[in-house]
């Protein structure tokens, strides 16, 4: 298989498994789950990684976002019906809705006092008790996007 | 990228922190960024935004000060 076609089954590979599993899976579970290589898949999620597609533990193989989707329980929880995921920040919980286009609800806290925040979203528009402070000018945010 | 109660939690968050405020953005807004970001995310024939592309995103929803210049 040529890489271009890797990369492209795997990056589906990993969001469909974010979708339904709740986080993205591990280089083995997809190398199982395409009847892949570790290592041509190790070498599919590094070249995702490069495109900005994914983002991996640092020093590591394993994928730590999969934006919108967390591969780690986060303070950002989103639910629709019954099934749960983690966004990476504000945004990316918001942006998990937006990608499985469902109606749900984020789950989070004040980032000052810690208050417990629900923002739900229904029919294309969200509503709750909330704004969203972005820290980062944009075009620094891939400086260090854990932070961002 | 966090959630706060308010602006005025924002203000003391970053004030705390010595930090200058960077961008506030309504729940509306925030939604609009969110879904014309990710809504495709999930399409095998997803691709990554141009940057006239993702300006335009930020156009529409009124992000229009230097904090948002992509270039």
């Amino acid at each position: 298989m040529i890489e271009a076609e890797l990369d492209h089954d795997v990056r589906l590979h990993i969001f469909a498994h974010a979708v339904t599993e709740g986080a993205p899976p591990t280089v083995a579970s997809t190398a199982r789950a395409l009847g892949a290589g570790e290592a041509d898949v190790e070498a599919a999620f590094r070249r995702l990684a490069a495109g900005k597609v994914i983002v991996l533990v640092p020093g590591e193989r394993e994928i730590l976002m999969a934006n919108p989707f967390a591969a780690t329980p986060t303070g950002f929880a989103v639910r629709a019906g019954d099934r749960q995921w983690y966004g990476n920040c504000a945004w990316d919980a918001l942006g998990i809705l937006a990608a499985v286009r469902a109606n749900g609800s984020v789950i989070a806290a004040c980032g000052d006092c810690a208050e417990p925040l629900k923002v739900a979203v229904r029919d294309g528009a969200a509503t709750g008790e909330a704004v969203l402070h972005i820290a980062v000018p944009a075009h620094h945010w891939w400086d260090d996007i854990v932070f961002t | 990228m966090l959630f706060f109660r308010s602006e005025d939690h924002v203000k003391r968050w970053c004030e705390e922190r010595g930090r200058e405020i960077g961008a506030v953005l309504s729940l509306d807004q925030a939604w609009r960024l969110a879904d014309g970001w990710y809504r495709n995310k999930l399409r095998a024939d997803w691709r990554r935004h141009t940057l006239d592309e993702t300006e335009d995103l930020l156009r529409s929803i009124g992000l229009v000060s230097p904090f948002w210049a992509l270039r």
